[in-house]
């Protein structure tokens, strides 16, 4: 039996490059990129007389076994893992059409709750170590028992639909194993025909049976993500290092694969998770843009507090968007039973698989803590150092005490993984739905009535005029109720509602694949899933620190003007106020390590959490907890958003998640860094990132290397959460937008994911220039 | 010295990040005034030991703000849109970097206290410890202000903080020697090894330099001489040898070799001043071969 050493692997690989097949297919991903595909979506109706009298969540469960038995399925030339979300040669993309399954009546009554067939929210991460070691065949086992023992109707229906969705599934691998034989037929190279045949056995086991190798596991792990992600769930990955790990040990240890071949196989599957990427260009193409930028000003215009139409962006933002499907993947961490560190060789060959491909997806997360190996924060800081922001970095200790502080078990807590952009959650056990909250409009109500200084609409109670505040306290209650307003009616929304899903939108294939619905007999979308989290996430928080703390110096400590000055400045945009302007941006801000602007930072964040976790202890239905961030709306929040009391101005994007403001990092990357860990970050357990950029220069070498390992201690040493690290430089990204060409690898972080700069809109390209000037960020 | 240490001393910036002044993270102290003015000199604004207010021409609007701050009357804006700074008149009382609303006129120089510095760099300690970092001292010239790097050296010792300080040199034997026991590793500059090149292009006498070389280096080991690549200055073989024997016969082992880049020009204007040489380009590969041209005793490193 051989030992695996996962210390010596991590020495070799990091000068190491992918195989000829993996450069290839890089090659083939990014040419897929810049061509159109033609949409597939011609599905047959589920609905027919007999259908009509069935409940819509058999009704849907057929959907996902119609969709799943029709749509093209196919391998490119010399993958090795079949099912597609593209297939290369015919130019198809698999869209996300469902079948139609719901009635009438259904789709209108949902529409009440703001409900559609499409109302997935994806953002969670399925069981996927229960479909690997289970099967189909187990997991149908466990909901015929529990079919058996079970009396209501309602159980029975969700129960009926599970195992017709796992039907879907069977026969989504069935049909994957007939066109690889078919292609097996006709293949006249022996290599390829032995690889084919490779694939073809795996899926004839997998996903039915529990998996035996490494490569069974990752196919069926793959064949189970393209399936939800067709039946339009976006899902994560969680912790693929530990769960895939066992078959990877077993593989090795037993000759039966090389390292060589097992990074081969990795690097395929990480891989994988591009192939639906698209240039942004090419996509606009394929869009209706000014219907689609119609619906986003009518969204804006009718927003609601608890809606995320807040935002008031434009469509080209969308598009920015374009190659994120929540596709995360977390690796590192530790063992939930013994809390020991959790690396492996798995762990090493994923981040390596990154370092060389470099594309975008899945997005790459690393969690990091005291005893992570040093050769894992070596691997880490050096796959930095090729830009992109990949892998965030995540601190297991502040993390998993901020779900201890939000009452949940030591053993769940250090199994967490993310979803969506960066979102914490518990992975194959969560439903999970979040509402922002823009606390840069609960400072905008406070001191304008309770209006919308962009459009005048009144959001909220009037709190009286401004000139009615005497003091920073009068202010910060002020801002503090507008926060309890938004979360306290985001909190009721989503527990008067999300059950409400189920009325057009039931899950069974996803709630299959999840701790809790098969064993309670309900639907996730029932509330059936073993945690049910809500929260919210704030945007625009720094603005808010910086802006009280300017009027705090300026209007009450000072007393260089009134608060109404202050007000009319904001009205009029700061014109004619200029001087007030500069007055106003050159107070303390928050990330500059200063004590004045950190402490309203710290208090500010700490009422917050109290907020929401009265708003838990309020609502036994749902787990409430806080978060901080915006994701990659930081230009759409600022858009929505009037001027703010630190001398930014109407419309002008804000600052990316929990990070300072353009030019407020006073104290370089290390102040921003002591400012960030102040900040409460242990009662964050959705998170709060920090996102930080630095010049090229500042970590070149091997000396760089050790710069950039010194930051990821301190940030555990001094209690970060989380933080991403981009390494960008203001002439290149000038250079790409003269000759793409040469670029088209180059990627920034966008608040959650990672996007190829050369594809980005002009207004999110000079955004990413702008911020990188300064050589640190 | 202990008594004669100073508390207060007058600093242009500080670095929390710097990469080019020693290993690991490093927060760098810029110390404010030199004795000498090379013609190449990066930070004109370092030269001057009193706190003076740079005016960036290129990033004034034109507003007027400042003429109607300054009761110096040394700001103008004529009725054409001319604007004009009168450094002569100046006070450096600051009003004006205070009102300017795109940051054109900005102050240049701090008096600051042991203290102040101190809790300027404490914050980062953590960031020194996990990257083998600390804190360099460096200008304008440190020996300028010895009495005030002394007490802050000896502060930082106390700290366990590792100290670089980067020198000219160019200052008083007995201080430099006295500053010895708080640096972990000096960066001695060594520009020119001819005299009357020295003079021409430094405005100094190489004899002080090379005399305190020579003093260090009976009191202390670490010294790592640092010289700047200027391009048809101090890039000659000749002068690169000549540097390169000091280096043996003082058996200094380390040596840094600087690229020059031009960057600097425009803070010649910010601070009223002409930038006298040419535009000039490093050649990476002629740097390289200076390089090679080190005996083998010695470790030359290019610091790009």
């Amino acid at each position: 039996m051989k030992n695996v050493d996962t210390f010596k692997y991590a020495q070799k690989i990091v000068e190491s490059i992918p195989q000829e097949r993996v450069s290839y297919l890089v090659d083939a991903v990014r040419d897929n990129m810049m061509s159109k595909n033609t949409e597939f979506g011609d599905f047959a109706s589920v609905l027919n007389q007999d259908t009509r009298k069935l409940p819509v969540m058999v009704r849907k469960a057929m959907a996902e076994r119609e969709k799943l038995s029709s749509v093209p399925v196919g391998i490119w030339d010399r993958q090795i893992f079949a099912g597609c979300f593209t297939l290369r040669e015919e130019k198809i993309v698999n869209t996300y059409d469902l079948p139609e399954f719901a009635q009438e009546e259904e789709i209108k009554e949902g529409e009440k709750y703001g409900f559609g067939i499409y109302s997935m929210f994806g953002h969670i991460s399925p069981n996927y170590p229960r479909l690997l070691t289970l099967g189909i065949v187990g997991i149908k086992k466990m909901a015929l028992d529990k079919l058996q023992s079970s009396q209501g109707e309602k159980n029975k229906a969700f129960l009926n639909s599970v195992l017709l969705s796992l039907e879907g599934l069977k026969v989504f691998a069935s049909r994957h194993v007939e066109m690889l034989r078919l292609k097996i037929e006709k293949e006249k190279d022996d290599n390829r025909k032995a690889e084919l045949t490779r694939t073809s056995k795996a899926l004839e086991r997998c996903p039915l049976h529990p998996a035996t190798t490494f490569f069974e596991a990752c196919q069926s792990a793959w064949l189970l993500h393209l399936a939800l992600q067709l039946t339009d769930n976006y899902l994560a990955l969680g912790r693929p290092d530990q769960y895939l790990y066992p078959y990877l040990k077993s593989d090795l240890e037993s000759g039966q694969l090389t390292l060589e071949e097992a990074q081969e196989i990795t690097d395929c599957y990480m891989l994988k998770f591009n192939e639906r990427s698209q240039d942004n260009e090419v996509a606009a193409q394929m869009m209706d843009l000014e219907k689609a930028q119609m619906n986003q000003d009518k969204k804006w215009k009718e927003r609601k507090l608890y809606d995320i139409g807040q935002q008031r962006y434009n469509v080209r933002d969308t598009i920015d968007a374009i190659n994120h499907w929540n596709q995360n993947v977390v690796v590192g961490g530790v063992i939930p039973e013994s809390g020991e560190d959790a690396t492996n060789i798995l762990t090493v060959m994923i981040i390596e698989s990154f370092r060389r491909i470099h594309m975008t997806n899945p997005v790459l997360s690393v969690r990091l803590h005291k005893n992570s190996p040093e050769y894992l924060l070596k691997q880490v800081a050096i796959t930095l150092k090729t830009g992109g922001g990949l892998p965030a970095l995540y601190n297991d200790e502040i993390v998993i005490k901020g779900y201890e502080n939000f009452g949940i078990d030591k053993l769940d807590a250090r199994d967490y993984a993310n979803n969506g952009c960066w979102e914490c959650i518990l992975p194959g056990k969560t439903d999970f739905y979040f509402i922002k909250l823009n606390t840069l409009k609960c400072m905008e109500w406070a001191l304008n009535h309770g209006r919308c200084h962009v459009d005048g609409k009144q959001e909220v109670p009037d709190q009286g005029d401004a000139s009615q505040i005497t003091c920073f306290k009068d202010l910060y209650d002020r801002v503090l109720e507008n926060f309890n307003i938004v979360m306290e009616t985001a909190a009721e929304h989503m527990v008067q509602t999300q059950h409400l899903r189920s009325i057009v939108a039931p899950t069974p294939l996803l709630s299959a694949l999840l701790e809790g619905p098969i064993e309670k007999g309900l639907d996730m979308t029932e509330m059936g899933a073993r945690f049910i989290l809500g929260g919210t996430i704030a945007e625009g928080i720094s603005h808010v620190i910086d802006s009280l703390c300017a009027i705090n110096e300026v209007v009450f400590k000072e007393k260089y003007c009134d608060l109404q000055t202050v007000v009319d400045g904001i009205d009029h945009n700061f014109v004619g106020y200029e001087k007030l302007r500069v007055k106003l941006a050159a107070c303390p801000k928050y990330g500059a390590n200063n004590i004045v602007a950190d402490e309203i930072g710290m208090r500010l964040t700490h009422d917050y959490a109290q907020l929401m976790k009265a708003i838990d202890e309020k609502h036994s239905e749902m787990k409430f907890m806080p978060g901080i961030g915006t994701f990659s709306w930081y230009i759409a929040v600022g858009n929505g958003t009037g001027a703010s009391a630190d001398g930014r101005l109407m419309a002008e994007p804000v600052a990316s998640n929990f990070s300072p403001s353009t030019g407020a990092m006073e104290k370089g990357i290390t102040g921003a860094l002591n400012s960030f860990c102040k900040m409460n970050l242990d009662v964050m357990p959705l998170g709060s990132p920090l996102d930080l950029g630095l010049a090229s220069q500042y970590v070149k070498g091997e000396g760089g290397t050790v710069r950039m390992m010194g930051l990821m201690k301190s940030f555990l040493e001094l209690g970060g959460n989380l933080l991403t690290i981009s390494v960008v430089d203001t002439e290149t990204l000038r250079d790409s937008q003269k000759h793409p060409e040469n670029y088209k690898d180059l990627r920034v972080r966008m608040g959650g994911w990672s996007a190829y700069f050369t594809m980005l809109s002009p207004q999110q390209q000079e955004f990413h220039i702008r911020k990188s000037q300064a050589g640190f960020f | 010295m202990e008594k004669l240490a100073s508390q207060q001393g007058i600093i242009f910036d500080v670095d929390h990040f710097a990469v080019h002044d020693g290993p690991g993270i490093r927060t760098t102290i810029y110390f404010k005034g030199c004795p000498l003015s090379c013609k190449w000199c990066h930070s004109p604004e370092s030269q001057s030991d009193k706190p003076q207010i740079l005016f960036a021409s290129n990033r004034c609007i034109k507003c007027g703000a400042c003429v109607g701050e300054c009761t110096q009357c040394c700001q103008a804006l004529s009725q054409d849109g001319k604007r004009k700074f009168m450094n002569e008149d100046c006070v450096c009382c600051g009003d004006c970097t205070k009102v300017c609303p795109s940051g054109a006129m900005f102050l240049s120089g701090k008096k600051l206290q042991i203290e102040d510095v101190m809790k300027e760099i404490i914050p980062d300690k953590v960031f020194f410890k996990n990257s083998g970092g600390g804190v360099t001292l460096t200008g304008g010239e440190v020996l300028m202000q010895a009495k005030f790097a002394y007490g802050l050296l000896r502060h930082l010792k106390e700290e366990g903080i590792n100290t670089i300080v980067e020198t000219s040199g160019y200052g008083n034997k007995e201080e430099l020697l006295i500053l010895a026991e708080f640096v972990d590793t000096f960066y001695y500059d060594f520009k020119l090894s001819d005299k009357k090149q020295f003079s021409y292009y430094t405005g100094g006498d190489l004899d002080i330099v090379l005399s305190n070389l020579r003093f260090l280096r009976e009191k202390t080991d670490s010294i790592v001489l640092r010289i700047p690549l200027i391009p048809g200055i101090t890039d000659s073989e000749e002068n690169i040898t000549t540097i390169y024997k000091i280096a043996l016969e003082l058996n200094i082992t380390k040596l840094h070799l600087l690229p020059y880049n031009m960057a600097a020009g425009e803070k010649y204007e910010w601070c009223g001043k002409k930038y006298e040489l040419e535009e000039m380009n490093s050649d990476a590969s002629y740097n390289e071969h200076l390089k090679n041209m080190a005996p083998k005793e010695l470790d030359v490193q290019i610091m790009n």
